[in-house]
């Protein structure tokens, strides 16, 4: 009996994997039938204001690069206001920031101190969004690096009352620093190029990511701003996005830098909060998008796939537990069919995340063919999710239970590596 | 089963794993790849962003004066500015 129970788990689970499978198919294929992207802006009489927010803590080693970076952006000054908060910082970042707001008057500091300090990005964000008087809002990161014409590429799709947000794309800028920057790079590479970039044409659900990214302010504040009880407040602002009836619209020529984490610790920390924070989202918004109106039937399926992705790692590592439980339990039948094995592991394989070839077709696109070269050495990233989506798992299980959660906030930490190389 | 029935996927499974992994190994010896992507900066004469990015002076984090060389090189980008 127990030996039939796991057959119909494990044969269930595998088709779980190779529905992603497919997914991930449809994606690349689709980006694959059209890959030349249009990266000329043409001219634009809408050019509303905008409110750039930064959230800074401990960012002194590159926040000054991202103001420098934004004092050269070609959209009209006078019609930016750029927020920096430093929440709670120690080190000098507030004294860099007041360096350039004494020189830009566009520029300004939010100073949080005591107990408002480093409760985390989502409540920084609702902070600055109270003194925040552009139409559009848009998010970067201090460790980001931004094209000049940036913000007249995000703000441009505004112009469609049915957008709500514009995400733009991410390339890892310490890219050659050592092996984890490489492969995030990659990782980057599968998601940006082809996972964003099919959902936009086929108009799925393109995800909000938080950074490099606006969000009509009127919409935003109707919304009730960021949720801080979420660790992902990207992806959870995107399905409230989409149940109010709007879009995000992602437009793969409006590129920034980004500092990829330095080592494997911080990846876990990285890594571990958007899991935590995505399997959060999946229980909030599951039976909603589910039943909501106002997303198409391929929307509907889109949407659970991508709010239950994080799961994929937890359940890839079921099955394998479940694959060695019937091998022990059926060890007369299972040894005469063993081939069956690599290739329900093989499913197991690449039903999780931005598969390898995902990531082949979108290192090709950009001219990165050399770069496939690491492609094999993803699976390290892909068994290291398994631990760090499992850990995120559990912990949210253990939070539903008790109904209360633990998790400090824990920024990411960033080096400025590329400044002094 | 036969040594030769056993030896033999085994052997392929080997030559499959070096097979798979020996460009990555090669890469990571000797890296070849061009990235980071240079990023499209709007008009081409401003494609800019690596040279100036590398040229940032370096901020040290354990010099005390090091606000006074951060404000100054952005001076040099300032020359309208009177201070």
């Amino acid at each position: 009996m127990l030996a039939e129970i796991l057959e119909f788990l494990f044969i269930l689970l595998s088709l779980v994997m190779v529905i992603y499978l497919l997914r991930h198919c449809i994606f690349t294929v689709t980006v694959l039938k059209r890959s030349k992207c249009d990266v000329n802006l043409s001219k634009s009489d809408y050019t509303p204001t905008v409110t750039i927010l930064i959230p800074a803590r401990n960012e002194d080693k590159v926040i000054g690069r991202l103001l420098r970076r934004i004092t050269e952006f070609t959209y009209p000054k006078d019609k930016l206001q750029v927020i920096v908060i430093d929440d709670g910082s120690t080190d000098q970042t507030e004294r860099i920031v007041r360096e350039y707001s004494k020189l830009y008057s566009y520029i300004i500091v939010l100073k949080r101190e005591g107990k408002e300090a480093g409760k985390g990005k989502p409540s920084a964000l609702n902070a600055a969004l109270k003194h925040a008087i552009g139409e559009v809002v848009i998010c970067f990161d201090a460790d980001y690096y931004p094209q000049r014409d940036i913000v007249e590429r995000l703000v441009r799709w505004f112009k469609d009352p049915t957008i709500g947000a514009v995400q733009g794309r991410v390339v890892v800028l310490n890219e050659p620093y050592n092996i984890v920057t490489r492969l995030i790079a990659l990782e980057r590479i599968g998601g940006y190029v082809v996972d964003q970039e099919a959902r936009e044409r086929l108009g799925l659900i393109t995800q909000f990511g938080g950074t490099v990214g606006g969000i009509k302010r009127s919409l935003l504040e109707s919304l009730g701003g960021w949720d801080e009880t979420i660790l992902a407040e990207d992806t959870e602002i995107t399905f409230r996005i989409y149940l109010a009836g709007y879009r995000v619209k992602y437009d793969i020529s409006a590129e920034s830098y980004e500092e990829a984490v330095y080592g494997w610790r911080a990846y876990w920390k990285q890594r571990y909060r958007w899991a935590r924070g995505h399997m959060e989202c999946a229980f909030k918004y599951f039976l909603k998008v589910l039943k909501s109106d106002k997303l198409t039937p391929a929307q509907r399926i889109d949407g659970l796939l991508l709010l239950n992705i994080y799961f994929m790692p937890v359940l890839v590592l079921f099955s394998w537990l479940i694959g060695i439980l019937l091998c022990l339990l059926r060890w007369g039948q299972w040894v005469t069919n063993l081939w069956l094995i690599p290739i329900l592991f093989s499913y197991s394989s690449v039903g999780n995340f931005a598969p390898f070839y995902e990531v082949g077709v979108g290192a090709y696109i950009d001219g990165r063919s050399r770069a496939c070269w690491l492609i094999p050495l993803l699976v390290i990233v892909f068994f290291y999710n398994i631990l760090i989506c499992s850990k995120a798992f559990l912990d949210v299980i253990v939070s539903k239970l008790i109904g209360k959660s633990k998790y400090v906030w824990e920024k990411t930490e960033h080096n400025g590596y590329i400044n002094s190389m | 089963m036969s040594s030769a029935q056993v030896g033999l996927p085994l052997l392929a499974i080997i030559v499959f794993i070096i097979l798979t992994f020996l460009p990555a190994i090669i890469e990571l010896k000797k890296p070849k790849n061009s990235g980071p992507r240079i990023i499209f900066d709007g008009d081409s004469q401003l494609s800019m962003p690596l040279n100036i990015l590398l040229n940032v002076p370096s901020i040290d984090d354990t010099s005390t004066n090091f606000v006074a060389p951060t404000t100054s090189g952005l001076l040099d980008f300032l020359p309208d500015i009177e201070v």
